[in-house]
């Protein structure tokens, strides 16, 4: 009977490149040489570092294999694995029929969540460009309170401000000026 | 007084049917500092998805993708 299966293998980081494909293609040729063998996908990660350390190494190279093959095949490729000195460690799952099928439906509700925030997202950017046209209108209405704000906050800088704009001889403003400040200090 | 919040399974939430034990960025939300798994009565993930959540994350900490034990916090 051909089942799906996925085998992830942790493989010894001191080999070099060829040493590690060669490992990979011992595999591959295990599953092909099996009834029903067929790599579907194989996924190198590389060199990552490993979550503690396995016979002393820090990192492993991971490589995941995703295949169909006939269940006689099993023992073999388990042999395998747990006989080669450059594979750390390894797990052989069966993918059940049910996972396969929950994985497909995965797909699509993802899809439609995604589409469901997409339509989201677009009412929300609806919206700041209502505010951003309210922030500029503000804007445009906004600067002479500001300055007259800052100026309250900020006592003594308005008040050389003040000063300098009285000598400049711009008295009208000053003593508007001067009149707003002193408005917010009583 | 503590505001109680409505508890939400995250799977549910973001459409994932299938936990698979290679995701470690996911699986790593639901282990404590210290590498244990956080119980559903914290993280409100319903039973059937804690299950799963559980095998996932014991077959992560086997091909050392999680850790079993970690004292150092990140």
């Amino acid at each position: 009977m051909v089942r799906r299966y996925e085998l992830m293998v942790i493989l010894d980081p001191n080999q070099s490149d060829e040493v590690l494909q060669e490992q990979i293609g011992k595999i591959e040729a295990l599953i092909k040489g099996t009834e029903g063998g067929e790599i579907l996908n194989l996924d190198n990660w590389g060199k990552k570092r490993l979550a503690y350390e396995i016979q002393g190494r820090p990192f492993g190279v991971y490589v995941v294999f995703e295949f169909n093959m006939d269940t006689s095949g099993t023992t073999e490729l388990e042999r395998h694995c747990r006989l080669d000195a450059l594979n750390l460690r390894h797990l052989l799952l069966v993918i059940p029929e049910k996972v396969l099928k929950l994985k497909e439906r995965e797909k699509e509700l993802k899809s439609s969540l995604e589409e469901r925030r997409r339509k989201m997202a677009e009412q929300s950017e609806d919206a700041p460009v209502v505010d951003m046209l309210s922030s500029i209108v503000k804007e445009e209405t906004e600067p002479e309170e500001a300055e007259g704000e800052s100026e309250e906050k900020t006592d003594e800088p308005a008040d050389e401000a003040d000063e300098k704009k009285a000598e400049v001889a711009e008295t009208a403003e000053a003593e508007s000026d001067e009149a707003k400040t002193g408005g917010a200090e009583s | 007084m503590m505001s109680i919040r409505k508890k939400v399974d995250r799977f549910h939430e973001n459409g994932i049917l299938y936990i698979d034990y290679k995701d470690v960025k996911l699986l790593s939300r639901f282990i404590t500092e210290q590498g244990k798994i956080i119980p559903r009565r914290i993280s409100g993930t319903c039973a059937k998805n804690q299950r799963m959540l559980v095998d996932a994350i014991k077959r992560a900490r086997f091909m050392a993708l999680l850790p079993y034990v970690s004292d150092t916090p990140r």
